[in-house]
């Protein structure tokens, strides 16, 4: 602990980390099954000896290059510094104990990258006949298989930060990345690759222009979301199984019944999506080709929007399952780690990052509140802005309502982490909100 | 006044040690990012400042370097992940503070790379408005060098943090402003020569398969490297005299430091002798050591800095578990081999004659 607090006008880290998070996972899944989907589509392509398919599966590699490689790309190194800046402490924990799981994922990401660069620059070599088909579609097997295992090394140190399991320590490093919710969380996010990448291949398939091939690949497509959807639907009640708290009776654990306005509707939009998805998979699968190209084009991308919700939906549900901590039992959603919560409540929250204040002026109490807020609110909290905005769980309720509302948390309200530091300096951040926000 | 600031200093995560060779893995892979990321933006640099030369090789080789670049941009970022990674074990107290204190300044790195690394594809595919297109995205990397300077800066000097705290919401971007201006043209001229002898190298390639006029392109890369690794000199000057009187007082009186001070110094002698003589190969291979010299120099600058200041309340280290290093070392090594192996397959297939007939012709 003892970092600088961020503080960033109007957008609180958390919204910043959704953001970026959401839409680099989605692209970087996408690239993950694209691996798989352009391999086994090349290999169809020249089993059929099928120019089209394999015009379809070059045109496909483009794509894959400008948008799984450079934004998916840049996105994942943006999660990385947007996480540093939020929570520092638990990305040193992480890069501390798992410095070698990361290193590792680098090294399968360069792979990644270089295996999708080598087989894009040489698909024409392969179409003039200068390359052995058996050989482009190694360099796609290579790419499929370098961006599998980058997805498995960051799936540990991500799935650990939910579920510890028996980890005891630094040492304990195969406990910690196979923890409990490893290998459901693996067989989620890969089935989640491939029938995105299904869904991007129905998109671009609908620009094929002979029909024939267009048809056909619109249905083989559609067949690798159908599929790829049966796993992801058993491996998320795997999933849910595997977390803390699962009860018999097939009971959701308590993480995720709380009501929360932050956890309920996504766990509500996981459920209804998720069905829906399935049965648009099936009118894509079953329906699509006697459709108007229009629609079947409306209809691509309604499904692939709702795959973005429902990815979305997960992963803020696995997010805030973890609530009141960033990683569970360890360090508090806030960045601070329980003992040294304990600490700030013996020794003050006040670091020598706060300056210099007095308590007991309004000024002083002013200039402490915003730093306290700044510590222990702002890492999910907005002072406005469009997500988890403070001013209506505080408005109107006066200084002395706050002070009680801070006093209850991560006791009476165990969602929220408990507020660490002195009496006075509970009242300073309970003073500077009720200033900064008198009334609705 | 180090002891003031110790205050400042966050507690630190335990080192899965040892340390050492924590640095050396970072040694080496900074190294790497760094020569990729002067090739990168050096030959963007030569492609925007020399796109009207009047030598047709110059403007030639420039223009057929421009599909290599947004690939040098997907290696340069991934590169940039390992020293990043062994930075924040090493010295994470440092480095989250000091990002934190550059808070939107340091977000934006990864939206300016993103618009240069599409506006370089953009470039590389389209005619019209290239030269506007690689002039902003050149703009946008010389300001996220900027930005990662100055990062660098402030993490080295922990002392100028508490200027953050009047106005906490301010990013503060410029707090080590003594050092980041020189250290940000040393970075540049590094560009620069390193730009020069990617376009020296590429005219030799070609001169070596028998493309005829080579000889102002190698000429004019060669004198790009020159010009700018004598330019470090007087900008090395500058550097060595905005550091503080202690840090120049341990480069002035350690004996490794005075080693690779000779070793820069003899390197950088021999690198200009060999381009006066055309020498393109061995020039790059020199090059190539006075970066990686000067990383070591920067290294042991850092490692002296944040020592001191950190003295007292040192990182713990603890063993990591032997199968641990052993999946490091598989993945490491494994993906090397895989690279070398597919670099080979394709290179087999370019040398393949294009005379072969197509595989597929599409039926009538």
């Amino acid at each position: 602990m003892n970092f600088p607090a961020l503080e960033i006008p109007y957008i609180n880290g958390g919204l910043l980390i959704a953001i970026i998070a959401v839409l680099h996972i989605f692209v970087a899944q996408i690239a993950v099954g694209g691996g798989f989907l352009l391999t086994f589509a090349e290999a169809k392509g020249h089993r059929e000896n099928n120019p089209e398919i394999l015009q379809w599966v070059q045109k496909h590699t483009k794509f894959f290059l400008l948008v799984t490689m450079v934004f998916g790309g840049l996105s994942g190194v943006g999660i990385w510094m947007v996480t540093a800046l939020v929570s520092p402490t638990a990305v040193s924990f992480l890069v501390s104990n798992f410095m070698y799981a990361w290193a590792s994922e680098w090294a399968f990401f360069l792979g990644e990258i270089v295996a999708l660069l080598l087989y894009a620059a040489t698909f024409s070599l392969c179409l003039q006949g200068r390359m052995r088909p058996k050989d482009h579609m190694t360099l796609g097997w290579m790419y499929a298989a370098f961006a599998f295992l980058s997805l498995v090394a960051i799936n540990g140190v991500v799935s650990f930060m939910l579920t510890p399991g028996e980890w005891a320590g630094p040492e304990d490093f195969w406990t910690g990345i196979l923890n409990p919710t490893f290998w459901p969380a693996l067989v989620y996010r890969f089935a989640n690759s491939l029938m995105l990448a299904g869904l991007f291949g129905m998109v671009t398939a609908l620009g094929i222009k002979g029909a024939p091939t267009r048809e056909r690949m619109l249905r083989w497509s559609a067949v690798w979301v159908v599929g790829s959807f049966l796993v992801l639907a058993a491996s998320a009640v795997w999933y849910a199984a595997a977390l803390p708290g699962f009860g018999p009776g097939f009971s959701l654990p308590p993480a995720l019944q709380r009501g929360n306005a932050d956890i309920r509707p996504f766990v509500e939009l996981f459920m209804v999506v998720t069905p829906l998805l399935l049965l648009a998979a099936v009118v894509l699968l079953l329906v699509l080709h006697r459709l108007p190209a229009p629609a079947r084009m409306a209809l691509v991308l309604v499904v692939l929007g709702l795959s973005l919700a429902q990815l979305g939906a997960f992963e803020w549900v696995r997010e805030t399952a973890r609530r009141p901590y960033v990683i569970y039992g360890k360090i508090y959603s806030n960045d601070i780690p329980l003992e040294e919560g304990e600490r700030m409540n013996r020794q003050g929250a006040l670091s020598p990052w706060a300056g210099n204040h007095d308590l007991a002026t309004a000024e002083g109490s002013m200039q402490a509140g915003r730093f306290l807020f700044a510590q222990q609110c702002g890492s999910c909290h907005g002072l406005g802005g469009p997500m988890l905005n403070i001013a209506p769980r505080v408005a109107g309720r006066g200084m002395a309502g706050i002070d009680a509302l801070l006093a209850g948390q991560g006791r009476l309200n165990l969602y929220m982490p408990p507020f660490f530091g002195t009496p006075e300096e509970r009242r300073a951040l309970a003073f500077y909100l009720s200033q900064m926000f008198p009334a609705h | 006044m180090t002891q003031g600031i110790q205050a400042f200093l966050p507690y630190a995560a335990p080192i899965p040690g040892p340390a050492g060779w924590i640095e050396v893995l970072s040694f080496i892979t900074f190294t790497a990012h760094l020569l990729l990321m002067n090739a990168l933006v050096g030959t963007l640099l030569l492609a925007v400042l020399r796109w009207r030369s009047p030598h047709a090789a110059v403007r030639q080789n420039l223009e057929d370097s421009l599909p290599m670049l947004p690939k040098g941009v997907a290696l340069t970022v991934n590169l940039a992940v390992p020293p990043l990674l062994f930075l924040q074990v090493l010295y994470g107290r440092f480095f989250y503070s000091g990002s934190i204190i550059q808070s939107v300044w340091w977000l934006g790195i990864m939206l300016l790379v993103m618009m240069a690394y599409y506006g370089l594809y953009l470039a590389a595919a389209k005619e019209n408005g290239r030269r506007f297109v690689l002039g902003i995205a050149t703009c946008l990397l010389l300001l996220t060098a900027f930005i990662l300077t100055a990062n660098a800066a402030l993490v080295l000097n922990p002392q100028v943090w508490p200027n953050w705290l009047p106005e906490r919401a301010s990013a503060l971007l410029l707090a080590g402003a003594g050092t980041v201006v020189p250290r940000f043209l040393h970075s540049l001229l590094a560009c620069m020569a390193v730009g020069g002898l990617c376009l020296a190298g590429l005219a030799t390639l070609r001169q070596n398969k028998g493309i005829a006029g080579q000889e102002p392109a190698i000429t004019q890369g060669l004198a790009w490297f020159r010009h700018a690794t004598l330019g470090q000199l007087a900008v090395g000057t500058w550097y060595f005299f905005s550091l503080t009187p202690q840090q120049q007082h341990f480069l002035l009186t350690t004996p490794a430091i005075h080693a690779l001070y000779t070793f820069l110094g003899l390197g950088m002698g021999l690198g200009v002798w060999l381009s006066l003589r055309a020498k393109v190969w061995q020039t790059v291979g020199v090059a190539a050591f006075l970066v990686a010299t000067m990383v070591a120099v920067r290294a042991l600058l850092r490692q002296f800095v944040l020592m001191g200041v950190q003295a007292g309340s040192m990182p713990p280290e603890y063993a990591v578990p032997p199968s641990v290093l052993v999946l490091f070392l598989v993945s490491v090594l494994g993906t090397f081999a895989g690279i070398f192996w597919a670099l080979r397959l394709c290179a087999r297939a370019y040398s393949t004659p294009s005379a072969a007939q197509p595989q597929h012709t599409k039926e009538a």
